[in-house]
């Protein structure tokens, strides 16, 4: 069972509008590194982790990855609420906006709808967190790139929030490997 | 909803907060639950900066963020201990510094909510003759 709460986990309050960065951001939301796939991932693994310790971390990053889906979600909201139809079409999002208008939909920046092909889910705990800790590489590799494609410091910050919780997940997810596989798991 | 606002004394959570916000640790490898959440990281020895980019330094603009932002600080705290000890359930300092944050999240969190709504379905502020859930902002519009 999960319990919503009224907050971001951090808080997400950008002043200007920038179609081109929500054009890149979706890709944390519906893209092959993204947020959704990362919870999808963790939450569906734990099911098959050998003792407590994995249970508990994966039913618990996975759940602070729904958080994040939030976070990059208000993002995307906050930077397109105000868009015109003009404006979404010099942005290249007009053919978003054909099928979606202005709601919110997971897919990459390419336009690409999320796939539940982007994780896998093997029963092997050696083999399923070895992907959790390549998948929280290349979401901190994904990070840093939209960093770099951002000047709004507003932006900026959340970014360096969320790079920094793959950083910290990664750390998590590589001691649970390390003690499975001297246990022989 | 009872928005008491005004009522609120300044900085009220300074007599509660301060002492227990640098926990004094052997290794010196937690920072503050405030730093911990503008880096996004409470430990200092996983902390990893991205090129020149500073975290940055949260700050109230009124009243109700003031709150937020220090609910936010200990909720982020625990969900980092807490996944620390996922993986080592033996640590009993950081159990014992869980459940001082827990304390304090938990004060302020009734703070908060007496003031500006429900953060929960099961909150002791619903339990009102109005379905006050609808009265406050929703997360995605921002804390101003």
């Amino acid at each position: 069972m999960w319990k919503y709460v009224k907050t971001l986990q951090y808080p997400v309050n950008i002043k200007k509008k920038d179609l081109k960065m929500a054009k890149y951001l979706v890709t944390q939301y519906g893209g092959a590194n993204g947020e959704l796939s990362a919870a999808c991932r963790y939450l569906n693994q734990r099911y098959t982790m050998p003792d407590d310790k994995g249970k508990a971390l994966l039913t618990d990053i996975g759940t602070e990855e729904l958080a994040h889906i939030e976070i990059i979600s208000a993002m995307i909201y906050q930077l397109t609420k105000d868009a015109t139809l003009e404006e979404l079409k010099q942005a290249n999002l007009d053919t978003n906006y054909a099928e979606h208008g202005k709601g919110l939909y997971p897919t990459n920046s390419d336009g690409i709808p999320f796939s539940v092909a982007y994780f896998a889910s093997t029963g092997d705990p050696i083999a399923d967190l070895s992907e959790d800790m390549a998948a929280e590489q290349k979401a901190r590799a994904t990070y840093e790139n939209l960093i770099n494609l951002t000047q709004d410091q507003d932006v900026i910050n959340v970014l360096l929030f969320l790079r920094q919780r793959e950083i910290i997940h990664f750390e998590r997810f590589k001691s649970l490997y390390e003690e499975y596989k001297k246990k022989g798991y | 909803m009872n928005n008491n606002y005004y009522n609120i004394p300044e900085n009220w959570y300074n007599n509660f907060t301060n002492q227990i916000d640098i926990y004094n640790d052997n290794e010196k490898n937690l920072t503050t639950p405030k730093i911990a959440l503008e880096r996004g990281n409470l430990f200092n020895n996983l902390y990893n900066q991205y090129k020149n980019y500073q975290y940055y330094n949260l700050k109230a603009t009124n009243k109700k963020e003031e709150l937020l932002y220090n609910i936010l600080k200990y909720k982020f705290a625990m969900n980092d201990i807490g996944l620390y000890l996922d993986i080592y359930p033996k640590d009993q300092n950081m159990i014992n510094l869980y459940n001082k944050y827990l304390n304090e999240e938990k004060k302020i969190c009734n703070e908060y909510e007496k003031s500006f709504g429900p953060m929960t379905l099961d909150s002791d502020y619903l339990k009102e003759n109005n379905w006050v859930w609808l009265q406050s902002n929703w997360p995605w519009e921002g804390t101003r």
